[in-house]
């Protein structure tokens, strides 16, 4: 028994040793570590076999796979680093540890797309010493696009809209007003209970709970405080106690104290979230839509009646609304050269090839006249057959490959060169088109080509946004956000639960608590944005 | 069953209480695993609508396909069985045999050896330290630190020792008497009549390397050939999650209305499947050594 | 510890012990060797948590804080919830569990028919495998007010008028983590007790039966005493587990209503250590932890010694 187990063990050391020989290449190899999971690279795809036939080089990847802090912090104690990294909200403190190489000389003398494509971003990259040791990955080069959605809304179930007749909805009142009367009408869907109004709550995603009153009063996400122009100087202020944020506790106590607002909505993580809206009998829920994305495609493809529409929606008339996002790009992460890279010209180099717009071309739209064709006009457009082939995400990942080069890698977003955008999904013609017939629907009553035009084009703000100021990390400041986020986690349950009457007491409670816990945030955020009002 | 059965009312009381109670923890400890079958073999998206319970609404491979079908699995299988069954048989013996040996009373350093390994369970010098270990050692990018670290568990130690313990003192005392050497009595004499604890703590051992990622994730990340299933499949989970999670991708989506669409829940849901399965099938030959014939397990072989 | 080796008058005698017992001492000191090296050296990572650690420079070019952190610790009120939270949890867990896994191995053991014993401890021990994350969504599901079926079970037995919400009642989240740990891990937790009881010696049963003995009392007066040292090693070293009541079931269980119950350690280390790169902090909460844990380790074994049970050393 036991010789027979040692031989089947050393029957598998051996397979797994002989399959271990890799067959040698001619190619100079780059390791990059990406702090976003990616795929498994299949080895050869579409993109990724030119890209290598170009530059002669070959890319060792590592996607993260445990949770970032560890990989980054294990990575800075040791020293052990790739040539090339992506760390997300850990890229300064690689910077401080003196992980990775200042990129301006190498870009001044080898790579000049990168150098012209980061022109418009240069000042926003340059740290105090006047260095660049990132890219963030995402240039602007030309000019912004527009996209089929919002990032952000109130959104409203599709039914409510076409069985008031499309009305025009403007304020929270009129929001909730509308979901009223439809849970009156039609008290179940489906046979289950109707849901007038869903917020989420679970653990970090709270923010979509928390974020509101700021959009209520009209801006864009901007993160726990807004600037406001004073005397031609953004001020930050607080929003958590403000009356805008008393008014929408209060309307949501009163519609949770009315059964509009689910029972369960503060219990519920985000994979019932995700389950209760799929079941197309919620009728409103706030959140980025990132967040109901899923929800939203198991609509579009099962149950296009229910779809979630984007509303602008703000506390009352006097309210302006700003909430879409001002073009930006996220100028505290990127990908940076580390100190450990032995040939630090091969990879400027390399990246400067990914960037410039026929490479970029490639990994979006593929190649010309296989993956998309060209207009008289000029314009890029795909036959429904290769509409289809990329509308295939198993396809575009395994054998197009464009993942593998686009998500953690410096990229071109917008308008590209010649008028085409560089994403394929927000080519302006192509938008209305490339909707769903249940989308449409709601846009042509509407009389608009899509979702974001029912908004307000964005008006520009220099610092945009706030949330990229990030508290110095163990300082007094973030352990004041963590403790403020834990009271605003505890009360806000409480606010909207409780008896109607037992509201204002609640209220007074919490702002007590509260108020004391955002002075040093305020401070970091305020030096944050002169800074940038000053150096950008 | 050599046990001689006193049929009484008590007895009956007992039969019933026992039956009902086993069957109504069946139902209770099965659902979620058929529940999860059922997620794994439902089409992704429409699992995000929830209300799936024992069998799919929406059938499909596709979540499998996108777990096993990549070139890394296959080879990444083979590193998992091979570190579970070199760290079962290494681990098993050493503690059967450290366990042993701090079983004799007379042992000189009995408490001193127990004390040490006693302090491990409750003290960590952390990730940091720990990996400036490891690496020092060489086992980075290295199959031993799958099997080296681990070798004797505290736990499954004195798990063992309270067994030996428990044994009859006469079986050894005989050998002893014999002229037996000590490897010889525990070798002869005392594995045996460990069977039914070493089938345990091999289970233990066993259960928790097929499980691990976080080793391969710490040390050997950085060398794919070293690479086991539960971190190829903890790379797709991620990816998923991102799929689904990112502003990016949102901004960039072209998938919506086609079937090929993964999710974290249906990836999760197929990961425990696909690592359960396996260990259910191995389980019945340790089972064997604790529930077969009961009273008789050790003892009388 | 009171090992002789530091008594000089009888060394020799030792000496002679240790030359007798030399097959034993080659058969574990190689392996108190490697627990050395792997788990002791490590121990300077305790180092950190008297310093302001910051990656990316030496252990011995950080700034030295004393006892700073500890006393940021000791002054933070969440501190004390989480001592309450975690400690609350982790007793009804180890009560609960202890007394549902050795159950189970009696009741399986009482099982004539094999194939049915076989299955039940097969199928009992599955969730053990299903990982918190798929286990937390079914607790939620059958807790739900939305038709879950805990509610509905009660509500048809009339027990209830309407569902209650059972999450986000603060008081009841300690038992909620109780009881889905028994259904989760009682399957897993009764197998070393069907070792233990494996291996007791048939003949006690044969001269039990002889005395007239029914299944009742083979059970109180053989099954329990003979597995009763390992109930108590397994309580003995669970009491120094006690500080650590696990992470994931109450992150993922937990929720905006309940979080002043639900926040363990594990939680608020993560929280307010690792997520801002306090690793000092953090490792500071790791000693305390420590600490504490032996103490109670070291207590618990010295009562169980005093009841004239088996201790760890």
């Amino acid at each position: 028994m036991k010789n027979r187990v040692l031989f089947v063990v050393t029957l598998l050391l051996i397979i797994v040793t002989a399959s271990g020989t890799m067959f040698a290449q001619n190619l100079k190899e780059l390791t990059v570590f990406t702090g976003e999971p990616l795929p498994e690279y299949p080895g050869s795809t579409i993109v990724g076999d030119i890209i290598r036939a170009e530059t002669g080089i070959k890319l060792n990847r590592e996607a993260l796979v445990g949770d970032l802090e560890t990989r980054v912090g294990l990575m800075i104690a040791s020293g052990d680093y790739p040539d090339m990294v992506v760390a997300a909200h850990f890229t300064s403190l690689l910077k401080d540890a003196g992980a990775l190489r200042p990129l301006n000389e190498l870009i001044e003398e080898h790579a000049p797309n990168l150098k012209r494509l980061y022109a418009n971003h240069w000042e926003m990259l340059q740290q105090e010493d006047g260095n660049v040791y990132w890219l963030p990955i995402q240039a602007i080069p030309y000019g912004p696009d527009k996209s089929r959605y919002p990032s952000l809304a109130f959104f409203i179930n599709k039914k409510v809209l076409k069985d008031a007749g499309w009305p025009i909805v403007k304020t929270f009142d009129e929001y909730f007003q509308l979901i009223e009367n439809y849970v009156a009408k039609y008290p179940t869907i489906n046979g289950q209970s109707t849901i007038g109004y869903l917020t989420l709550f679970d653990d970090w995603r709270s923010f979509a709970t928390t974020n509101v009153p700021q959009h209520l009063m009209g801006y864009p996400n901007e993160g726990e405080y807004v600037p406001v122009l004073e005397q031609g100087r953004y001020v930050v202020k607080q929003y958590h106690t403000s009356n805008t944020a008393k008014q929408y506790y209060q309307k949501l106590n009163e519609m949770y104290n009315k059964g509009i607002v689910d029972k369960e909505t503060f219990v519920m993580n985000y994979d019932q979230y995700i389950e209760k809206l799929s079941s197309g009998r919620v009728l409103g829920t706030f959140n980025q839509f990132w967040q109901v994305e899923e929800a939203q495609n198991y609509l579009l493809r099962d149950d296009p009646d229910s779809i979630l529409v984007p509303l602008p929606i703000v506390i009352d008339t006097l309210v302006e609304e700003y909430q879409l996002d001002i073009p930006y790009v996220q100028p505290t992460q990127g990908m940076g050269i580390t100190t450990s890279c032995k040939d630090p010209v091969a990879a400027i180099k390399y990246l400067d090839y990914l960037i410039k717009e026929d490479t970029q071309r490639l990994i979006q739209w593929g190649i010309e006249g296989e993956h998309y064709l060209v207009d008289e006009d000029g314009l890029y457009y795909r036959t429904p057959e290769q509409t289809a082939l990329f509308r295939d995400p198993d396809w575009v990942q395994n054998v197009f490959g464009r993942q593998y080069f686009h998500n953690a890698f410096p990229s071109l977003r917008g308008v590209d060169e010649n008028g085409n955008m560089f994403f394929p999904d927000t080519q302006p013609h192509l938008i209305y088109s490339g909707s769903h017939d249940a989308e449409k629907e709601v846009v042509d009553a509407y009389g608009v080509q899509t979702f974001t035009e029912l908004f307000n084009e964005p008006i520009f703000k220099k610092y945009f946004p706030l949330w990229t100021i990030t508290m110095p990390a163990g300082s007094a400041a973030h352990i004041e956000e963590t403790r403020m986020k834990d009271v605003l986690n505890g009360y806000v349950p409480r606010l909207v639960m409780s008896k109607p009457a037992e509201f204002e007491g609640i209220w007074a409670n919490y702002v007590r608590d509260i108020s004391p816990l955002m002075k040093e945030q305020m401070k970091v955020y305020q030096e944050g944005i002169d800074w940038r009002m000053e150096n950008w | 069953m050599n046990r001689i059965h006193y049929k009484g009312l008590g007895d009956t009381i007992i039969d019933i209480v026992v039956y009902v109670s086993l069957i109504f923890l069946i139902i209770v400890t099965l659902y979620p695993f058929l529940n999860t079958l059922a997620v794994s073999f439902n089409d992704a998206l429409d699992s995000s609508r929830g209300g799936i319970y024992l069998w799919p609404r929406k059938f499909s491979l596709y979540n499998y396909k996108s777990l096993l079908d990549r070139k890394q699995i296959f080879h990444a299988s083979l590193v998992s069985v091979g570190r579970t069954v070199l760290s079962t048989l290494f681990c098993t013996f050493s503690t059967a045999m450290v366990a042993y040996t701090i079983s004799r009373k007379d042992f000189v350093l009995r408490k001193l050896v127990s004390f040490i390994y006693v302090l491990t369970m409750y003290i960590d010098g952390g990730l940091v330290p720990t990996y400036f270990l490891i690496r020092s050692l060489g086992l980075t990018n290295n199959f031993w630190v799958y099997v080296l670290p681990g070798l004797v568990s505290a736990f499954n130690l004195i798990v063992v020792r309270t067994y030996i313990n428990g044994l009859p003192d006469s079986l050894t005392e005989s050998a002893r008497v014999d002229g037996a050497g000590e490897f010889l009595i525990f070798w002869k004499i005392v594995l045996p009549l460990c069977k039914p604890v070493l089938a345990t703590i091999a289970l233990f051992v066993a259960v928790d390397n097929w499980n691990a990622w976080f080793d391969t994730f710490l040390y050997n990340s950085a060398n794919a050939q070293l690479s086991t299933l539960q971190y190829e499949l903890m790379k797709v989970l991620q990816s998923a999650n991102t799929m689904t999670g990112s502003l990016l991708q949102a901004l960039s989506r072209a998938a919506a209305g086609t079937s090929n669409t993964i999710t974290p829940r249906a990836i999760r849901a197929t990961m425990t499947v696909i690592v359960t399965v396996p260990i259910v099938i191995v389980y019945p030959f340790l089972q064997k050594y604790f529930v077969h014939g009961l009273t008789l397990g050790g003892v009388k072989e | 510890m009171n090992t002789s080796i530091t008594l000089p008058r009888r060394h020799n005698k030792l000496w002679d012990k240790i030359k007798r017992q030399k097959a034993l001492i080659l058969m574990s000191v190689p392996f108190v060797v490697h627990i050395i090296i792997f788990k002791y050296v490590p121990i300077w990572g305790w180092l950190m948590a008297f310093q302001n650690y910051w990656p990316g420079k030496g252990l011995f070019q950080q700034t030295w804080v004393g006892f700073e952190n500890f006393r940021l610790l000791f002054k933070d009120v969440v501190f004390y919830q989480v001592l309450r939270n975690t400690l609350a949890m982790s007793i009804i867990k180890l009560v609960m569990g202890t007394v549902a896994s050795i159950a189970l191995a009696l009741a399986i053991n009482e099982v004539r028919a094999v194939k049915f014993k076989k299955t039940a401890q097969t199928i009992s021990y599955l969730p053990h495998f299903i990982s918190w994350v798929v286990a937390a969504n079914l607790v939620r599901d059958a807790l739900s007010t939305d038709g879950g079926i805990i509610n509905q079970v009660l509500m048809s037995l009339r027990i209830i008028k309407e569902p209650i919400m059972f999450l986000g009642i603060p008081k009841m989240f300690w038992w909620i983590i109780g009881i889905s740990h028994v259904w989760k891990e009682v399957g897993w937790g009764a197998i070393i007790y069907l070792a233990a009881i494996a291996g007791i010696d048939p003949a006690l049963y044969e001269a039990a039966v002889i005395d007239g003995a029914g299944r009742l009392k083979q059970m109180w007066y053989i099954t329990l005493p003979s597995i009763r040292p390992t109930i108590s090693i397994l309580l003995i070293m669970n009491m120094g587990y006690l500080m650590s009541s696990g992470f994931e079931q109450q992150y993922l269980l937990q929720n905006g209503r309940v979080i002043d119950y639900a926040r363990v350690f594990a939680i608020y280390e993560l929280d307010y250590g690792i997520k801002m790169m306090r690793y000092s902090f953090a490792t500071a909460v790791g000693i305390f932890k420590s600490v504490v844990s032996l103490i109670l380790v070291f207590a618990a074994n010295q009562i169980a010694k005093r009841w004239g049970q088996e201790g760890l050393m």
